[in-house]
């Protein structure tokens, strides 16, 4: 019971801030230059019809009822109708999530297992030459633009040495499921969100590991003549990687946005290259909802992530 | 007078000696005073017409004449760059400077009151923590339209709270100490405790903060010019925006070159507030010696 | 320097000459110098000082504890059962370590793993020293629980160690140190982070154990009172260095040393009267730079040049007894 009181608590807040979110969607429509009428309507149509739409989307009504109306769409899934493809924004997001969470979650699990790795590796030694060499890996790639990185990447493989595929997702030629097709065009962007973040996130784990070790119980520990590998592994690891699962939902969210500038540059076809095409083509129901989808993507892995974290650490008691 | 003047020198001279002895730090710091100097002075550097279209010139690689070649217009991009830059430094100052000074307000009031407010700020903080904040500028930003008043203030307003969690931390702390607790009892307005005691202990820090967010800004800029969203025409995520589809063409240069400013001028910054957060926070020993004192004096 | 204790037959530990400096950037810490004690068997054996006196350090150093790089023994030797630790491996002296010789530490609120069940934590060294099953260390911890006073062990046994309160986890700690029944127990400050009744009820939990299992039991403290109640023998130290020997009953009744004195002085007592408490002039010295000659001699009433110039040496009381100052007869 109490454990589905808690992720009932938490579900709660996640769901307070989907309306949040929704709100600021609101909000800034109706604070844009020209008003809602820019965002729900196609400035090519006549005023007639103009007038017709205005009426189905309730833009006539009060503010009051407007928002509710809002939230009401954003959560039945009506987030309006996209200019550009002439069909619901919510269809155009969902037939590109697939690309999206294609390249996100090799990249997500990458990033986590080798940050880990490096992590540990790192403590082993504190500030020996593996150590120090990490950290200056990390200053350099938190100030590296991620779409940089892509380019080089693709410069130097596509270009200078023709090794790997100049973007998109699938070759044009292949005719059926390839795998080995996909994985050829996976590994550059993969490879430029990895890197990106690994080394930041191997930081925080190694930070987080070099405060376990500097506690008591692990002086304890070793107190009790237990060999050094058991002392790392059993003591310091499990109370080291704990808070590195919190960290995770702040990672989901750099990787997300990373995805948005990497599929720009590598013609990914998922929701990164939306938001570029949509922006550019002034398509602004598909930019809002793009905007609310990423948020509850974040949202959610944040929430999974703070479950998680509940069931791992004993500390949180769930009477 | 004069004496003052001398011991205003006499502590530049000493924050020099410890801030310079990050040699990353004061590379990156004269780096950056050369890249404000040549923004500022990239008038008289450079032919008037620089942005006018050359096309006998298109895409040329990087040679003598163009040592960092030419984009799809034929300009030169080196003195793209240079202009570019006043984009990039005046965006990175503004808005970091509009986050530090919310940033900053929001701290010292919830780390003050405490109670309810605090419970307010921090909530409204976490909102912007827990969201995405690029695809939420993105939104303002192609709404609003991208103008620079726009693009400095989208990036302000969502990237305050991280400083207002610093801040508040750092102002509980100070809270604790004696001297406010003598202000108090003196009945001390809160407006004097918190602007004549608080901010003044927390300005070195709030300083290091500031120069430590400016490396996001300035990616965060180049990523909203990178999709289209561009406030000026010369900047350098724009001209990675155009590089987009001539890439293809083989013109490596055009999106290299504008990528690696941005990469350097974030870098540097960066090193910079590395170099400033030893300078100024003398308490900030070698973990070596604190690992000493930690196995061989555990109770204290 | 003087090689007064020689060790006898009934003796558990004999620290001999011991001198211990840290090497840091900012200069070299004298911890510990020059010092000698030994520690008798089935006896309850006290060290007392001020903070920085060098009592935690001895204690680590026994352990083998000690950082070595910027920590180095300097001299000195430590018998234990016919071997010199300092002597040692570092696979050896872990091997003795939580089973021949067991520690507990100071903030007991934080010296146990809080991820791990308790049951486990205490069964833990069993498994690795006497390489027993897990089933039967986890029976054997929850004896242990019960004899350290923990009610309703088997239940609490699998609970985490957030679900106890200070003096509940001080013995776990207890248990868990004396699960191999090692020869000798040292216990840094068990008590400082305790309430008052709690440290009443864990120094006589300790007392008993000792003399149940005829352990030699070493406990640091700073605590003259602590001293009083559950020690046979007592070492005063003083800025690294054994200032003075002997048994608790004559440490008490006639201090043979200033520094004694004056702790003693500044202390309240039950069977005097006492109108003003007095304190030691001064503070602690600089491990760095410290006081030439004799340590104590800046803050010593009976002090004169030849303290100031020559450390005194340990001069010999009785057997088994010392004094290190130039002017023990006098105080």
């Amino acid at each position: 019971m109490g454990l589905l009181a808690y992720i009932g608590r938490r579900a709660l807040i996640a769901a307070a801030l989907v309306v949040v979110v929704g709100t600021l969607n609101f909000a800034i429509m109706h604070l844009a230059p020209g008003g809602p009428e820019t965002v729900f309507l196609n400035p090519r149509i006549t005023p007639a019809a103009k007038a017709l739409i205005l009426k189905s989307f309730g833009l006539d009504k009060p503010i009051q009822e407007q928002y509710l109306l809002y939230l009401q769409g954003m959560v039945t899934g009506n987030w309006g109708l996209s200019y550009f493809y002439t069909q619901p924004a919510f269809d155009v997001i969902a037939s590109r999530i697939p690309a999206t969470l294609l390249l996100m979650v090799p990249s997500l699990i990458l990033t986590v297992v080798i940050g880990i790795l490096m992590g540990i590796v790192s403590v082993r030694r504190p500030y020996g030459l593996l150590d120090r060499f990490l950290s200056s890996f990390a200053f350099f790639f938190y100030s590296m633009p991620v779409f940089w990185l892509g380019f080089v990447l693709l410069t130097v493989f596509a270009l200078f040495f023709r090794v790997l595929p100049p973007g998109g997702m699938v070759s044009i030629t292949a005719t059926r499921f390839d795998v080995l097709d996909y994985l050829e065009h996976l590994i550059l962007p993969v490879t430029a969100l990895t890197l990106i973040n690994v080394a930041n996130f191997s930081l925080l784990v190694r930070s987080s590991l070099l405060e376990v070790l500097d506690q008591n119980y692990i002086l304890t520990a070793r107190g009790k003549g237990l060999p050094e590998r058991l002392v790392f592994y059993r003591h310091a690891l499990r109370n080291g990687l704990l808070p590195t699962v919190t960290m995770l939902g702040l990672f989901v969210g750099s990787i997300l946005t990373g995805a948005i500038l990497t599929e720009t540059v590598f013609s990914w076809p998922g929701l990164g290259s939306l938001t570029y095409d949509s922006i550019t083509r002034r398509d602004y129901p598909v930019v809002l909802a793009l905007f609310f989808i990423f948020s509850i993507l974040t949202i959610v892995s944040n929430l999974i992530t703070d479950i998680v974290y509940g069931i791992l650490d004993p500390r949180i008691t769930f009477d | 007078m004069t004496s003052e003047l001398s011991i205003y020198r006499l502590r530049l001279a000493n924050f020099w000696r410890g801030y310079s002895r990050n040699r990353g730090a004061a590379f990156s710091f004269f780096f950056l005073i050369a890249l404000i100097s040549i923004a500022i002075f990239a008038d008289y550097l450079f032919p008037r017409n620089f942005e006018a279209p050359d096309i006998s010139r298109e895409m040329l690689p990087p040679s003598l004449s163009n040592p960092l070649g030419t984009d799809y217009l034929g300009r030169d991009q080196v003195a793209l760059i240079a202009f570019g830059a006043r984009t990039s430094l005046i965006i990175a100052f503004a808005a970091g400077g509009l986050l530090a000074v919310i940033g900053t307000l929001a701290g010292l009031l919830a780390g003050y009151h405490g109670g309810r407010m605090e419970g307010l700020i921090m909530r409204f903080a976490d909102i912007f923590l827990t969201i995405p904040t690029l695809p939420l500028i993105l939104v303002i930003v192609s709404l609003t339209g991208p103008s620079l008043l726009n693009v400095m203030f989208a990036i302000g307003l969502t990237s305050w709270p991280v400083m207002a969690r610093v801040v508040r931390s750092d102002t509980l702390a100070l809270m604790k100490r004696e001297f406010i607790e003598i202000e108090k009892v003196m009945g001390a307005s809160a407006r004097r405790i918190v602007f004549r005691h608080l901010l003044p202990n927390q300005l070195n820090s709030i300083f290091v903060y500031t120069s430590l967010s400016i490396p996001v800004v300035i990616l965060t800029e180049a990523a909203l010019e990178f999709l289209g969203l561009a406030p000026l025409s010369v900047s350098w995520g724009f001209m990675l925006n155009t590089s987009l589809s001539y890439w293809i063409l083989g013109t490596w240069w055009m999106s290299f070159i504008p990528g690696f400013a941005i990469f350097i001028t974030a870098l540097a910054f960066y090193f910079v507030s590395e170099g400033l957060k030893e300078a100024l926070n003398p308490k900030l020993k070698r973990r070596r010696e604190s690992l000493v004192v930690q196995l061989a004096d555990r109770k204290k | 320097m003087f090689n007064l204790q020689t060790e006898r037959s009934d003796s558990l530990i004999s620290v001999q000459d011991l001198s211990v400096r840290f090497y840091l950037e900012s200069g070299v810490v004298n911890a510990v110098e020059h010092l000698s004690f030994t520690a008798r068997k089935g006896l309850g054996f006290g060290i007392v000082g001020e903070s920085g006196s060098g009592k935690t350090v001895t204690a680590l150093t026994i352990m083998g504890l000690l950082a070595a790089p910027p920590g180095r023994i300097d001299s000195g030797k430590i018998m234990f059962n016919g071997t010199d630790l300092l002597k040692n491996s570092q696979e050896e002296m872990r091997r003795l370590r939580g089973k021949r010789i067991a520690m507990i530490y100071q903030d007991p609120m934080t010296s146990l793993n809080p991820v791990l069940k308790v049951g486990f934590q205490i069964g833990e060294a069993l498994t690795i020293h006497e390489k027993m099953p897990q089933r039967e260390a986890e029976k054997r911890a929850i004896e242990l629980m019960t004899a350290t006073g923990i009610p309703e062990a088997e239940k609490r046994a699998q609970e985490y160690p957030h679900r106890f309160s200070g003096g509940m986890r001080q013995r776990i700690m207890i248990a868990m140190a004396l699960a191999t029944k090692p020869d000798l127990l040292i216990a840094d400050e068990p008590t400082t982070a305790l309430d008052v009744i709690t440290q009443a009820q864990i120094l006589s939990l300790l007392r008993d154990l000792q003399q149940k299992h005829n352990m030699t039991v070493i406990l640091i403290t700073h605590d003259l009172g602590i001293v009083a109640q559950v020690c046979d023998e007592v070492l005063v130290m003083y800025a690294g260095h054994g200032m003075q020997l002997d048994t608790v009953q004559n440490v008490f009744s006639h201090p043979n040393h200033p520094y004694t004195r004056g702790l003693l002085e500044s202390t309240t007592r039950a069977d005097r009267d006492v109108k003003r408490l007095s304190s030691i002039p001064g503070s602690i010295p600089d491990l760095i730079n410290p006081p030439t000659g004799c340590r104590f001699h800046p803050r010593c009433p009976l002090a004169d040049k030849k303290c100031a110039r020559e450390e005194p040496p340990a001069l010999a009381v009785k057997a088994g007894a010392y004094s290190k100052c130039w002017h023990p007869e006098l105080s």
